[in-house]
């Protein structure tokens, strides 16, 4: 099982999430896509796979736009026998800050991810894990209920919780890595 | 039963309640694999016995504690002693319940009152107890099962407002605890292969499954992985989670619709 990546740069602040990958997912390779329109000519046949993507980091370094994410997201829809993973900032919930791109992208995300953990749940799942938008470098508050901030460890070992072949029943589900800030939301439960 | 070599207080404690079959008893093994001295809660001191003694044939450290969640004193006591033998317990995991299957018009005082006395009562009577250490320590792990019904299902009416409870509770506590470096969060199943799934007519479980994506009933040890995950470190900034562990069920699921009845 390979495990595809996009984008290939991370902002700094998620320095060593890759490496922690790396080290966590027992030697599957981590293959690097350089657009999320690549993936499926990378991406030779149906074998299981894993897809681990980033939307917000490719949009904070300016190498995409929320559109080109959305396409990509579309291609995905059909994709067979994949285990994807994104994550993205919580602002789905609302943001109090301008960020409104970032926020309507994970948005895009989370919808795009529950269609296919419902159309394509016989061969592929799919999940979402929610960060605050500082973990990709963005200004704002990142403040949770938990005081500490969010470091790129706890986004890899929520990633590597989804990779895991432990856990297949894990299906459409988004998980909030935020110290808990969700819970001042109506749309977290 | 418990290990005497195991027994100094810094080591970690995992309190499974309902830990004697199904679901619980996954729990329990999976947390003596992750290094827990697991107290195997019970109504039935047999069962609680034999899942310690698998833990501890396995070369894990468990111990069986008998009580009634739904009896606050009881709870009070197990703690009390599960204290006295092995040291504060550091990750609770609320799985005892009963479940149920009832139209409301069956539903009488004496149902409801007994659903939510186990379900809900029972989740606060351990979870009060639990969280007087935990905070003194600023440490410790709560995680609560409670079932994807609560979304809304036929015949669930108690069951649902009891595990809707649990979910509020856990999350007004999360945020209660958060200063005070506890966690608290829910774990949420779908359908799951117990002998009470088993028991089901073929076609009354062909139909169920139909509105899973992923076309299967879970494991045991699949639930018993999430709540590893958020019993530990791993997710030490996820706290009021609610994770379902479904196959995609809470997402959106489609029923085949009954008939009415």
């Amino acid at each position: 099982m390979r495990i595809f990546t996009w984008p290939a740069e991370l902002p700094s602040s998620l320095d060593g999430f890759f490496t922690a990958v790396e080290a966590g997912a027992g030697g599957a390779p981590l293959v690097e896509l350089q657009s999320l329109d690549a993936f499926r000519s990378v991406r030779d046949g149906d074998e299981p796979d894993s897809l681990l993507i980033i939307p917000d980091a490719a949009l904070e370094l300016g190498g995409s736009t929320v559109g080109e994410v959305t396409d990509g997201l579309l291609a995905l829809a059909t994709a067979e026998n994949l285990n994807t993973v994104v994550i993205t900032g919580d602002g789905m919930l609302g943001v109090d800050t301008d960020d409104f791109a970032d926020a309507m992208c994970g948005a895009a995300a989370v919808a795009a991810v529950r269609s296919i953990a419902v159309r394509r749940g016989s061969t592929s799942r799919a999940n979402v894990i929610c960060v605050p938008a500082a973990v990709f470098g963005s200004e704002g508050s990142q403040r949770g209920a938990i005081p500490q901030p969010v470091e790129s460890i706890d986004v890899a070992e929520a990633a590597l919780f989804f990779l895991s072949d432990e856990n297949t029943y894990l299906n459409g589900q988004v998980l909030f890595v935020n110290g808990g800030r969700h819970l001042f939301s109506s749309l977290s439960a | 039963m418990s290990n005497p070599e195991d027994t100094h207080t810094s080591q970690k404690v995992a309190l499974v309640t309902g830990g004697g079959q199904g679901i619980g008893a996954a729990i329990c093994r999976r947390l003596a694999r992750d290094g827990y001295h697991v107290v195997v809660n019970d109504l039935e001191l047999e069962r609680a016995e034999v899942v310690a003694a698998d833990i501890l044939a396995l070369g894990g450290s468990a111990s069986p504690a008998i009580a009634d969640i739904s009896d606050s004193a009881a709870v009070d006591r197990m703690f009390d002693q599960v204290e006295a033998q092995v040291g504060p317990v550091t990750a609770l995991v609320n799985n005892a319940g009963i479940g149920g299957n009832a139209a409301i018009r069956n539903v009488t005082d004496e149902y409801w009152a007994h659903v939510l006395a186990v379900d809900l009562n029972g989740v606060l009577h351990c979870t009060r107890r639990a969280l007087g250490p935990m905070r003194d320590n600023r440490a410790g792990s709560i995680v609560n099962i409670s079932s994807r019904a609560w979304l809304g299902w036929w015949g669930q009416s108690a069951y649902a407002a009891a595990k809707a409870g649990v979910i509020g509770m856990t999350r007004a506590l999360a945020v209660e605890m958060s200063s005070r470096n506890v966690r608290l969060n829910v774990v949420a199943p779908g359908l799951i292969d117990t002998p009470l799934l088993r028991n089901r007519e073929p076609d009354a479980l062909a139909r169920l499954l139909k509105s899973v994506p992923i076309g299967r009933v879970g494991t045991p040890e699949e639930v018993a992985s999430a709540v590893a995950f958020l019993s530990s470190d791993r997710s030490r900034m996820v706290t009021g989670q609610v994770l379902y562990v479904c196959g995609g069920k809470s997402v959106y699921a489609y029923p085949d619709w009954p008939d009415e009845k």
